[in-house]
């Protein structure tokens, strides 16, 4: 029994900030478009996000993570685009067929163009090694979010949080506000991974406190945590032997990284980034795989939902012109645009060669202060922009405008 | 708990799942009693998964006769239950000359227990039985496989349940009385009442033992810790990779092996421990596992490592003596209606069923008189299919047949939700969030139930659960601490 078929302009895998954005923008640019989701519910985590800070950039207001969702749905259903939610992307392959399952069906679909906008996952316990037992009460912070926020559940009475990324930080306040013990944030960087903003407001506020260049080295308690040894930690990343010491609770969140949930972009044959680990894309968000489009977390870890969303909005119209012919054919040679001096990553990986306008968005290696970031094209600065304060934890764009067009061999972002 | 019957096991790791089913096609009562709020809940879930071919045992030893006959009854078994297994071959890998006389020696010893196929290959040719590993000459097992170690235990168990077997879990044995007729065993939760005994606790079976016998051999436990590394690394491995042993009569050390549900293992580490239930993962322990596989596998990912985990081995031979000590049935003259199973260390996966039907034939049968029931009066529970493993065809009937087929609730491991109810409905009425996982598998992907985790609790709340009622294993290990709002609705 073969599922039946069908055909649309694009398909958009992910409903969550940048999918929605996407399938809206490809909507209005003219496409037909249908947007698939896992969940009942589309908005992705923005609905478990039930603080504010979202739509600042995008709306010029302050909205909470469903308010925010809710905008791009409303958004994506003016525009005409079909939503369906309770189905699983299950198989993507490189002729843009998809196999989708949801409860009582399992179709085949095409899209002309595709749309990958299936976010990322957190990084868990095993991948970190941390030694010791195997209790009960380690949650991933985003795991903690969702029981706290979206089902009632308390996951613990005395919270220790590993890592200081913007959710564990999120958390941090969330369960102090329910009444936990928050006894501490444990970060192995000599500098919070989280935004500045939440460090004030989350941890500073509520007197929380943050142990940098820490982290855990041990978890005791056979069926339920009982305590985690934390120790200092030295620049090569190794725990300074003397310097251990025991925090009890019964609780340990982390909040150690996301990483881009890319396991059907690699079966359809997508090129990924060593240093994004996500897809290696050019100037209209085109991955390797010719229609193939990568927006938000999917592509790299954003630290604003707005900018997400805003990269799914320039995804979805890239994908729409390829989608009904509109697309310029892919480019033979474009001009790759490295990271270089104190630059982690850069995304796009490559631009059309006669662009005349490059966007780019990058993460610095290191903290620092009056920095200057540039675009050079052969060595000569075509746009540069002051970071009074560059920290990792913050994505930062520049633009360039290249009248006449881009015709060199070399892009670079550096920090200087 | 007050209970009499024919025959009582203790422990339900997969030595006594496998007893309790041998005997559930029996007449005659059974018990079993396991102290953890599962079975399989110690080394039995904590190994290689390996289905050993007979080559690491010496000739004319009970390892060497239970491995062999096992590994034949142990794929009749998966078969009949649907327990994953595959006999995908196993390279030992010598990595200099000098490694070669132990390869000959595991090759007469495998050809004297009557393994076939064994043959000493080149460095080229092992690299194209097996892509990625590096080395000068290996010893091709092409009868060596890998099971699904919980899959197993909890089949037999399930299937043993639903023939009559009663099991009593989170019930630790505490003390046994020898009466005339009788054994009278007391328990955390209460009293048994048996005609014959079996201790088969695996690591506790020392103890257990020395309850009737306190000349009982000692049984030493011996952590081995174990890396799982990414379904992803499972699509290039084609087989187990172990090293060439270092002495006559060690172990093989750290060996990398593919599971059946497609991910790798890396282990074990070896370190003698007082705690029998030690289940401590160590930095050190990893950093050698890593070590140890990268020299067997240059580019193994190390970034592809999704969690670990460590069990203990039950041992006769001490710290000082090592090595291995045969499988003992140990009894005593005054009490030949019980046996106690000590040193069942590998390959005791392998050999369980075997172990099984000899300690039914050999001691319970003639002992108690039991028969054989008629094949008729034989149910069979099989383990699930997984919808993931499904022909492509199939799977669209699955899901038209049953919307919850297509109801994907762990998109790592492909679990519907179809297979979360099975697990949850089971017929031991093991109601733990590992229970689940070991039936189901949701949450034992990649990302840890990140996921999947939320969907389960979704669905359990939906069927009245309250979050007292989310254990991990058992009481002791509550997944949370109530609600957030007193006055909160409660659905039930």
């Amino acid at each position: 029994m073969t599922p039946h078929k069908r055909e649309t302009d694009v398909v958009v895998i992910g409903g969550g900030p940048a999918g929605l954005a996407a399938a809206a923008a490809a909507a209005e640019a003219g496409a037909e478009v249908m947007l698939l989701d896992r969940n009942r519910e589309l908005g992705g985590i923005l609905n478990q996000c039930i603080h504010d800070g979202f739509g600042l950039h995008a709306f010029g207001e302050v909205l909470t993570g469903p308010e925010f969702a809710a905008r791009y749905v409303d958004r994506a259903q003016e525009a005409g685009v079909r939503l369906q939610t309770e189905t699983l992307v299950a198989e993507l392959s490189e002729d843009h067929q998809l196999i989708c399952t949801s409860p009582g069906s399992r179709v085949a679909m095409r899209g002309r163009s595709i749309v990958l906008a299936m976010g990322c996952r957190e990084r868990t316990r095993g991948m970190l090694r941390i030694p010791g037992t195997r209790p009960a009460g380690v949650y991933t912070a985003g795991t903690a979010q969702w029981l706290t926020n979206m089902a009632n559940i308390r996951v613990g009475q005395r919270v220790l949080i590993l890592g200081s990324g913007d959710i564990g930080l999120i958390m941090a306040r969330r369960l102090t506000w329910e009444g936990a013990d928050v006894v501490g944030v444990v970060e192995l960087l000599p500098y919070a991974s989280g935004l500045p903003r939440n460090i004030s407001q989350c941890l500073e506020d509520y007197g929380i406190p943050l142990y940098l260049s820490h982290s855990a080295t041990h978890i005791h308690g056979r069926e339920r945590v009982e305590a985690v040894t934390v120790a200092e930690f030295d620049a090569q990343r190794q725990p300074i032997p003397g310097t251990e010491f025991d925090i009890a609770c019964d609780t340990l969140l982390l909040s150690v990284g996301l990483i881009p949930e890319n396991e059907l972009s690699r079966r359809a044959g997508v090129r990924l980034d060593d240093a994004t680990c996500g897809a290696w894309i050019d100037d209209r968000y085109m991955t390797s795989v010719d229609g193939v489009f990568s927006c938000g977390n999917v592509l790299h870890i954003h630290d604003l939902a707005d900018w997400a969303a805003e990269e799914g909005e320039r995804a979805g119209r890239s994908a729409a012109a390829h989608a009904i012919g509109l697309g310029s054919p892919r480019e033979s040679a474009p001009v790759p645009v490295d990271a270089g001096a104190g630059i982690r990553y850069v995304v796009p990986q490559t631009v059309a060669r006669g662009t005349e306008e490059v966007l780019v968005s990058f993460r610095v290696v290191e903290p620092g202060t009056d920095r200057t970031a540039q675009i050079l094209a052969d060595g000569r600065v075509l746009a540069e922009t002051k970071l009074r304060r560059a920290h990792p934890a913050e994505m930062v764009q520049i633009r360039a405008d290249v009248p006449g067009g881009l015709d060199t061999a070399t892009l670079e972002v550096r920090l200087s | 708990m007050s209970d009499t019957v024919d025959v009582l096991v203790i422990g339900a790791g997969v030595v006594g799942a496998a007893i309790a089913r041998a005997l559930s096609h029996c007449s005659g009562t059974v018990a079993v009693l396991e102290k953890e709020h599962d079975v399989g809940m110690g080394a039995s879930v904590r190994n290689s998964g390996v289905i050993h071919a007979g080559i690491n045992c010496l000739p004319d030893t009970a390892r060497a006769r239970f491995c062999m006959e096992g590994r034949s009854l142990l794929q009749t078994w998966c078969s009949e239950l649907n327990v994953p297994y595959s006999i995908c071959g196993k390279l030992v890998v010598a990595q200099s000359q000098e490694q070669l006389p132990s390869l000959e020696r595991l090759k007469a010893h495998g050809e004297a227990n009557g393994v076939p196929g064994l043959r000493i290959v080149s460095g080229v040719e092992a690299a194209t039985l097996q892509p990625g590993i590096v080395c000068n000459t290996a010893l091709h097992v092409p009868t060596s496989g890998i099971v699904s170690p919980y899959a197993l235990t909890i089949a037999m168990a399930e299937d043993a349940a639903v023939n009559g077997v009663r099991f009593y879990l989170g019930s630790e044995v505490t003390g046994i009385d020898s009466t005339d007729d009788a054994f009278v065993v007391t328990t955390t939760t209460g009293t048994v009442r048996a005609r014959f005994v079996i201790n088969s606790a695996g690591a506790h079976a020392g103890r257990v033992a020395a309850m009737l016998d306190p000349n009982a051999p000692t049984v030493y436990p011996c952590l081995g810790e174990y890396l799982i590394l990414d379904r992803q690394v499972g699509e290039s491995m084609s087989m187990m990779i172990y090293p060439a042993p270092r002495a006559s009569n060690a172990g093989f050390g750290v060996h990398i092996t593919p599971t059946t549900e497609g991910n790798v293992l890396l282990g074990p580490s070896r370190e003698y421990v007082s705690d029998p239930e030690a289940s401590e993962c160590s930095r050190e322990a990893a950093d050698e596992l890593l070590k140890q596989a990268c020299e067997l596998w240059p580019d193994l990912p190390r970034n592809l490592i999704i969690g670990a985990y460590a069990g203990v081995r039950s041992k006769l031979t001490s710290p000082d003596s090592g090595g291995f000590a045969d499988f003992l049935f140990h009894q005593t003259p005054d009490q030949p209606r019980a046996v106690h199973l000590l040193g069942i260390e590998s390959p005791g996966l392998t050999a369980a069923p075997a172990l099984a039907r000899h300690v039914v034939e050999t001691f319970v049968q003639p002992a108690l008189g039991i028969e054989p029931k008629p094949p008729e009066a034989v149910q069979l529970r099989r383990w699930p299919d997984r919808f993931e493993e499904l022909p492509e065809h199939e799977k669209t009937r699955a899901v038209e047949e049953d919307p919850d087929s297509g109801d994907i609730v762990c998109r790592c491991e492909g679990v519907t939700k179809r297979e979360l109810l099975h697990a949850i409905d089971n017929p031991l009425g093991v109601k733990t969030l590992s229970g689940i996982k070991f039936r189901s598998r949701a949450t034992m992907g990649r990302c840890s139930g990140g996921y999947c985790l939320p969907r389960i609790v979704e669905l359990l709340q939906e069927r009245g659960w309250a979050p007292d009622d989310f254990l991990l294993r058992g009481p002791a290990s509550p997944a949370f601490a109530g609600r957030l709002l007193k006055e909160s609705h409660d659905p039930a």
